[in-house]
């Protein structure tokens, strides 16, 4: 649309036979550089996030596996996929192992013919580049080593600070609220034919919206949650990518702190007879969640971007998120926050119990064990949390275009 | 959910005791080697655990109090030492199976660089195991040294007649004023367990800060109004019948193991995080020295007083920086009406990250309570060493002159901190949620670069330094980067079983 970050979910399968060196190419990315390939996303800086997968690919045969490139991006597709070539310094050593690449000249067509279409999309920073991002914090830091002086001499660093003329700050307002309605006016006349496009599920969105509307209710008082914690999980359906409690436990992406934020990848497998009603709720959720105006899109104040979508005709969800703190919080912050909205994206799973979000321990099982890890992430703001982000942002706009003597000492608190 | 009724004679004291009457403490780490032998002791001991049972009283309606108190814990190595099936060993959580020690945890505690568990003396990767814990409590007054001596003694040779060895003694000690090393009262804020701590002091029942038992004890629903998952005995490897069953509910419960019913061998137990903890009282009195000579342009012994209190969130004789509710109460307060911007008590200060009550941000008052809640320690702590100062000298605040002790402290080089004990129904939700998402976050709650001050792993090589943040006007204070001030020299993840599961493990 323009507006937004979008996101693409690339899938491709790997030759067979050459898995595992595949593997290796994408576990060394940007590591020791001289040897390895790099991707110079901050070259021309519009990703925001990006992520190499290695997935199970058992619909082309045992022991196969494929990539999943996930990335979530300013502009366009096209735009980004060519970004990735131009910026991939060895595109054959990743790509060569897939089937179907023949090269360079065709990647963009090749990319886009393996992306699948997001059903949901869940957005911390709604309508902000990854410069836009870049510059409020990069502002948020200045200020804060401005402010590292003697307490007597906080009013004279507060009197240095660039001052608008009320009159300034009254355009400014002016401006900034006019081009948020002319914004949002726009973004409703493109999401309008999307909202219509949802009639086509009939009588499916009507059963989504009681799924909605009813509150989640745990109807047991034991847990569901495996007593044995050690062998691999229980499988959902066939086809299932399940790993061993104790083998995810010890994932980079569960435990890890190096970073302020972290990444998950699920895959699921739906049940074909809840299949429609799954689709309608990502379709309805997709849609609703992005209408301006209306939603603010900020019921878990730890997501940076979260994805849900169908893939396989349909045979498999696939979940991929970016977001704050450790696994626990996070799994935590679902349940507490948003229990119905989330059990109804994944009701439709095989294998899926009633009320499984209000069971922590039995979702955190169920999650866990459908958790696939990166072998590549990467974040261009790894050291902010989405909080941190709306807060420098404030702090941005303040700055440049609202600080007077009455506010300059209430924006300060961003600080 | 209030009518929970618990067996509190089959619940270990220490899970519902701070022992408070207690000056003393010691804590044996025991290694057996004859398993008959051990069980044997183990058999003798259950009859002294010290139970939460309501004490007697005598003729004047006064109660008596236990004099000399002994609970016990098992860590992983103890029960597969006991010859636990695999399939039972299998069943305790995941944390308790791969131990605190366990590499990826490192990161996710804070145990890295000088505090990694290589270096540790108790529990540590280059320390010997050992199997079960004891801790004892005794001496009715910081003078009575003897009676923990004795008591101690006298267990020991139980110990050694069994063939068991102790490896590892560690003494503890509670002050009068409950100061801990630094100079602040401690251990004022606890939760109460409903069913357990049914009335307050005043003798009407108890509605605030109350948390479900399943919290704390096994066996009992908790915050998520959910019976969690206990570890358990297929039925035929309890010969004796001595455990409760446990309830046939939940498809998975079974999974593994036929379709043969289980035993409940968590019922009355609970889950004990143990941590000794080194505090550099020097480096953080000199450090708040060298702050407040940057803050004011010269040191001032009240502003190094004034930043200490922001760091806790409380004053040095445990008055909270925001207002209580009741006058004399340390504890009745909340952040939403008298601090929503922490500009009394700082969000990045220690008891407001150890407990942030009800402002956790994005949500309501009422939200942060019931996700806080879920999240809950109860905290039996002893201190270990002499103190570098007199620490009384911090009662007066007002009182600049006695102050001045603290621009003359110097590194004594003797270790002196804090025996940290945690109990917890899950120490994954609970102590491990708390250490990684609360205390050592830097950005938790809305903050930015801001780890707890207190106990937080700052300045390790591979993470931003971490300042502490004051809300102040007309502008926030921001630290230099802060040093580790607490170091960790020791810890364990353990299971401490009912009497009733003691009974099964003894057999």
């Amino acid at each position: 649309m323009g507006f937004s970050p979008i996101g693409v979910t690339v899938l491709v399968s790997i030759r067979a036979g050459e898995e595992e060196q595949c593997s290796e190419v994408l576990q060394s990315i940007n590591i020791d550089t001289a040897n390895n390939v790099i991707i110079d996303f901050a070259k021309q800086n519009i990703t925001h996030f990006a992520r190499f997968v290695i997935l199970d690919d058992f619909d082309q045969g045992e022991g196969r596996k494929r990539i999943l490139f996930s990335a979530i991006f300013d502009g366009s597709i096209e735009n980004f996929f060519a970004m990735l070539r131009d910026c991939t310094s060895d595109l054959d050593a990743i790509w060569g192992c897939c089937e179907g690449y023949t090269g360079a000249s065709n990647f963009v067509q090749f990319m886009m013919q393996h992306n699948n279409k997001t059903g949901t999309i869940l957005r911390g920073h709604r309508y902000d580049s990854v410069q836009n991002i870049q510059k409020y914090l990069a502002l948020r830091d200045e200020l804060a080593q401005k402010f590292d002086v003697p307490i007597t001499q906080y009013e004279q660093v507060i009197q240095s600070l660039p001052r608008k003329t009320p009159n300034q700050v009254r355009y400014n307002k002016l401006l900034k609220w006019t081009h948020i309605f002319l914004r949002n006016t726009a973004i409703t006349l493109l999401i309008l034919p999307k909202v219509l496009g949802l009639l086509r599920f009939g009588e499916k969105l009507f059963q989504v919206r009681k799924v909605l509307n009813q509150e989640l209710e745990l109807k047991r008082e034991y847990t569901d949650a495996p007593i044995d914690k050690s062998p691999p999980c229980r499988e959902f359906g066939d086809g299932d990518e399940v790993v061993s409690q104790k083998e995810n436990d010890a994932l980079d992406s569960f435990l890890d702190r190096q970073m302020v934020q972290n990444q998950m990848t699920v895959v699921t497998v739906n049940d074909p007879n809840d299949f429609k009603l799954s689709e309608a709720t990502l379709a309805y959720i997709g849609t609703l969640v992005n209408l301006p105006f209306i939603n603010r899109n900020s019921m878990i104040p730890t997501i940076h971007f979260g994805r849900w979508l169908m893939i396989d005709n349909g045979k498999r969800m696939l979940f991929l998120s970016n977001y704050d703190g450790n696994w626990q919080t996070y799994i935590g912050d679902f349940v507490d926050k948003s229990a119905t909205g989330l059990d109804a994206f994944w009701r439709g799973s095989i294998g899926w119990r009633d009320a499984t979000t209000l069971d922590i321990e039995l979702f955190k099982e169920g999650i866990r064990c459908h958790q696939i890890r990166a072998s590549y992430f990467y974040s261009a703001y790894p050291n902010a949390t989405v909080v941190n982000v709306h807060r420098a942002k404030a702090l941005y706009e303040a700055y440049h275009n609202n600080i007077d003597d009455d506010t300059a000492k209430e924006w300060l608190k961003y600080l | 959910m209030d009518t929970v009724a618990i067996d509190k004679s089959d619940v270990q004291g220490f899970i519902t005791s701070g022992y408070g009457h207690t000056y003393h403490a010691a804590y044996l780490f025991v290694q057996l080697s004859d398993v008959e032998q051990a069980k044997s002791w183990l058999t003798d001991i259950t009859p002294q655990v010290q139970t939460a049972a309501s004490w007697r009283k005598d003729v004047n309606g006064n109660k008596i109090k236990p004099e000399y108190i002994l609970n016990i814990a098992f860590s992983m190595a103890g029960l597969q030492a006991l010859q636990l099936s695999e399939i039972v060993l299998n069943s305790f959580p995941l944390e308790l199976q791969e131990g605190i020690t366990e590499a990826k945890r490192g990161k996710l505690l804070g145990d890295v660089e000088s505090s990694s568990p290589e270096h540790w003396q108790i529990g540590g990767t280059k320390s010997p195991e050992f199997h079960f814990v004891l801790m004892l409590h005794a001496g009715l007054s910081p003078e009575d040294e003897t009676s923990i001596k004795n008591f101690t003694e006298r267990i020991s040779q139980g110990l050694d007649s069994h063939g068991m060895q102790i490896v590892h003694l560690e003494w503890g000690s509670r002050r009068r004023d409950d100061k801990e090393h630094f100079g602040f009262k401690d251990g004022i804020s606890q939760p109460k367990i409903r069913g357990i701590n049914q009335y307050g002091r005043d003798g009407k029942p108890i509605k605030v800060n109350i948390v479900n038992a399943g919290e704390f004890i096994l066996g009992y629903k908790n915050q998520y109004d959910i019976h969690p998952s206990v570890p358990a005995v297929p039925i035929e490897q309890d010969p004796h019948d001595i455990l409760p069953m446990l309830p046939e509910t939940g498809a998975l419960h079974k999974m593994h193991n036929g379709d043969a019913p289980l035993k409940d061998l968590g019922k009355h137990g609970s889950y004990i995080v143990y941590r000794k903890l080194k505090q550099d009282v020097a480096l953080f009195w000199n450090f708040l020295k060298a702050e407040s000579e940057r803050l004011d342009g010269h040191v001032n012994a009240n502003r190094m007083v004034w930043l200490a209190s922001k760091f806790v969130g409380r004053y040095p004789n445990g008055d909270p920086l925001v207002a209580s509710e009741k006058e004399g109460n340390q504890n009745g307060f909340v952040f939403s009406h008298h601090d929503p911007d922490g500009m009394k008590c700082p969000f990045g200060s220690h008891i407001r990250r150890a407990n942030p009550r009800d402002v956790f941000f994005p949500t309501d008052p009422q939200t942060s309570l019931k996700t806080v809640d879920k999240h809950r320690i109860l905290r039996r702590g002893r201190n270990f060493g002499e103190t570098l100062f007199d620490l009384s000298r911090l009662n007066s605040v007002s009182n600049t002159e006695q102050l001045h002790i603290l621009l003359e402290l110097g590194d004594d080089g003797a270790e002196r901190g804090i025996h940290f004990f945690g109990v917890n129904a899950s120490i994954q939700m609970q102590f491990e949620f708390i250490q990684d998402s609360w205390t050592n976050n830097p950005h938790f709650n809305a903050q930015y670069q801001n780890k707890d001050p207190l106990i937080g792993d700052h300045g390790t090589s591979y993470q931003h330094p971490s300042y502490m943040h004051i809300p102040y006007e007309p502008v926030r204070i921001r630290t230099a980067p802060l040093p580790r001030f607490t170091d960790v020299l020791g810890g364990a993840y353990l299971f401490m079983p009912s009497i009733t599961a003691l009974r099964f493990l003894a057999r």
